[in-house]
């Protein structure tokens, strides 16, 4: 008996050892090589590097650029989260509902969020141009859209983009909150309705309980993504007009592989690493808290 | 073979066993990790030799059909009169090629012979990665024209391959639609600036002048002539920042008032603008030319030279392709000889051709009918020959940003343009005193 297990153990380390190489050199050593690059001034040509101590963060503490590009993630990320998360539940619910053509709402919603982000980048990149459709809409209610088109000016670039990004991305979470629904027991709903609950008495006391877990991940699983925004701004803006649409990840991609300031860019890379950290563990703690009362 | 072999391996698992047996643990992985790096190491690195030819590394970002196989055959035509060289082409991308250089430079995988563009040039040359050739080409130089970029501290780093320009593309109806007469150009800023102005008023969906907005690496090129015909410039020769000039204070002034009678927006939707008959003026390069001729041949169009504040021609903002050797290289003087070839005018005329657009680097216009008999192209050459490059200042990326959020701010009224030019002064003289 002990035989076989110290085999198959081994046999395990055999066949995970593919995944184990990929991660170690290119995931872990990158990791803990950036880190340390944190600490240096680099010269990727030449090929040289100085030991500067905490030089590149307390620069990017005074870069006007980096503190536009952290206040644009944040802003990003609270402002998109909450709507996300609620229209996919309430997308859920009604699906998950008897509602007619329901096999044709899931997969419409569904679409967006599993089409490539550059196509759909550039879709609405034509979407919010100056004589575009949703130009139009707004003038339809009676709104003046900017002159510039709504990605050109300061004010609207920003918000454009976040609703976009909730367009798209409330359809996959919608797909996880469906599965969650469907996991919770028939018989709760009929113990409910006996007990002389209605629609909402169920979902209030039914339905929202048994989705916590699920929340908790979309909430931490849409943060960390939330927070590396890029290929949106990459498409569409550049991080401009006036560093409006400037974010954390943009800016460490700008830094690396455009001025080649490695060290800059590392540095940038992990303040943004702990500030995801720190939001998802609040996250934790705020949802994860009540689990023992249940 | 060995594909073969480690599949009988993983087919067999007696053979596994007697490896556990042997204590094949999780401990050889970083071993095994070891050889996987060296591997890469020694795989990457390039052979100077080969069949007792001498092997020339040549990356280069010509990768359309067109203008490949010129560049295949080129390479043909070199290897067959040099029978004991062999050239082995890369092809890079414009999105990733960058990247992939400096990657190669960090780590010692790096070609011979490298196509740089002309605002890449002082980064490599500046940093030792690049081979002084002014000797062995100096009888050259004075036959070819626009050598800033390469020339560092005197000594020249590349040779000219493919050079461009930007000149103002106009659309002929909506200058008459305007009230003008055929053959009546605007030449002169405030010329231009009324005839932006007139077009504009035509009606919602035609703009004026075609502005960019902000994306980097384009704006300052769109803005530097207007400063560069009014006599300023960004960095003295000695290279201290001149930004903040009365010359330079005009151009910005002018160049927010051409905004106001225009479309902003990124240069791939200006030009489709212009194609479509909504832009009477567009500042554009020779892709341009050959993109209306694919995609809208009967529109109704001319180029002009950059308008000066008073007479003559503005001076215009040159782009181009500068082939280098690397510092690096073991066959110098093979490399040399290939980029001799490659740069000569009467094959890079053939390069030009295949793409639709550029000059090769010579002074005089190539005899060719696709130049001369093209009026477009001749006044693309006229402009050439009056055409600047960026300082070759290797902050110069650090610096150009200065310039393009400066403009920016001016066109988003964050400012006055004696305030931006005054804080972009600061800012441009801060990078410097960090240089040094």
């Amino acid at each position: 008996m002990n035989n076989t297990g110290y085999y198959s153990s081994h046999k395990g380390h055999f066949f995970i050892s593919p995944w184990i190489i990929t991660l170690l050199v290119f995931w872990l050593f990158p990791l803990l090589y950036s880190f340390i690059l944190s600490f240096y001034a680099t010269d990727v040509i030449r090929g040289t590097s100085q030991f500067v101590e905490f030089q590149n963060y307390a620069r990017l503490f005074n870069d006007e650029n980096f503190l536009a590009a952290l206040k644009n993630t944040t802003i990003f990320v609270i402002g998109t989260i909450p709507f996300t998360t609620i229209l996919a539940l309430i997308a859920a619910v009604a699906i998950n509902s008897n509602i007619p053509l329901k096999g044709l709402f899931k997969t419409s919603l569904v679409i967006p969020s599993i089409t490539s982000m550059v196509v759909m980048a550039l879709i609405f990149s034509h979407l919010y141009a100056p004589g575009g459709y949703v130009g139009s809409l707004m003038r339809i209610f009676g709104i003046s859209p900017p002159a510039k088109g709504l990605l050109l000016s300061e004010t609207t670039a920003l918000p454009s983009i976040m609703a976009m990004d909730i367009i798209i991305a409330f359809g996959y979470y919608m797909l996880l909150y469906l599965a969650a629904l469907q996991n919770i027991p028939r018989n709760l709903y009929e113990a409910a309705e006996l007990d002389g609950a209605g629609a909402f008495g169920k979902f209030r006391h039914v339905i929202l309980p048994h989705l916590k877990p699920i929340t908790l991940f979309i909430l931490v699983i849409n943060t960390i993504r939330s927070f590396q925004i890029f290929v949106e701004i990459f498409v569409m803006t550049k991080g401009g007009p006036l560093n409006s649409t400037l974010t954390a990840v943009y800016f460490v991609y700008d830094a690396g592989f455009v001025k080649f300031n490695m060290g800059y860019a590392s540095a940038a890379a992990y303040i943004l690493f702990i500030l995801i950290a720190v939001f998802a563990a609040l996250q934790m703690k705020v949802f994860g808290s009540e689990k023992g009362a249940r | 073979m060995n594909l073969q072999y480690n599949l009988t391996v993983l087919s067999n698992w007696d053979i596994i066993d007697s490896m556990e047996k042997a204590k094949y643990s999780i401990s050889s992985l970083p071993i095994v990790l070891i050889c996987i790096l060296l591997c890469a190491g020694n795989c990457g690195q390039q052979e100077s030799h080969r069949d007792g030819k001498i092997v020339l590394d040549f990356w280069q970002f010509w990768t359309e059909p067109d203008a490949k196989s010129v560049i295949d055959s080129l390479v043909d035509e070199f290897e067959t009169a040099n029978p004991n060289i062999q050239i082995d082409i890369t092809d890079l991308t414009w999105s990733e090629g960058h990247s992939k250089i400096v990657v190669a430079f960090s780590g010692g995988d790096i070609p011979d012979i490298l196509e740089l563009g002309s605002d890449w040039v002082p980064e490599f040359s500046s940093r030792g990665a690049l081979l002084d050739i002014t000797e062995q080409i100096s009888d050259i130089i004075p036959e070819r024209i626009l050598w800033e970029p390469v020339i560092r501290d005197g000594a020249y780093y590349g040779v000219p391959w493919f050079l461009d320009t930007r000149v103002i593309f106009f659309n002929k109806d909506l200058l008459v639609a305007a009230g003008y007469h055929e053959q009546e150009y605007p030449q002169t800023w405030s010329e231009f600036l009324a005839a932006c102005r007139r077009i504009d008023r035509l009606g919602d969906r035609i703009h004026g002048f075609g502005a960019n907005s902000y994306e980097k690496h384009r704006l300052y090129k769109k803005f530097l002539p207007f400063a560069w015909s009014n006599g300023a410039m960004i960095l003295s020769s000695d290279f201290h920042s001149s930004v903040d000039s009365p010359e330079m204070l005009e151009a910005l002034k002018y160049y927010l008032q051409l905004v106001e009678t225009g479309l902003v927006d990124n240069q791939r939707n200006l030009d489709m603008a212009f194609m479509e008959g909504k832009l009477g003026f567009v500042f554009s390069g020779g892709w341009l030319l050959k993109s209306i001729e694919q995609n809208r041949p009967d529109l109704q169009y001319g180029v002009l030279p950059v308008p000066s504040p008073d007479s003559g021609m503005g001076i215009s903002f040159a782009g181009g392709e500068y082939l280098t050797i690397t510092s690096g290289s073991e066959n110098p003087e093979a490399a040399l000889k290939f980029v001799r070839f490659m740069t000569d005018p009467d094959n890079s005329v053939r390069l030009c051709k295949s793409v639709g657009y550029g000059f090769p680097g010579s002074k005089e216009l190539p005899d060719d009918p696709f130049y001369y008999q093209n009026r477009n192209r001749l006044t693309f050459h006229k402009q050439l020959l009056n055409s600047r490059m960026p300082p070759a200042h290797p902050q110069w990326v650090y610096i150009e940003e200065i310039i393009e959020k400066m403009i920016e701010k001016g066109m988003y009224d964050k400012g006055t343009p004696v305030d931006l030019l005054r804080q972009a002064d600061h800012e441009i003289k801060r990078i410097l005193s960090e240089d040094n």
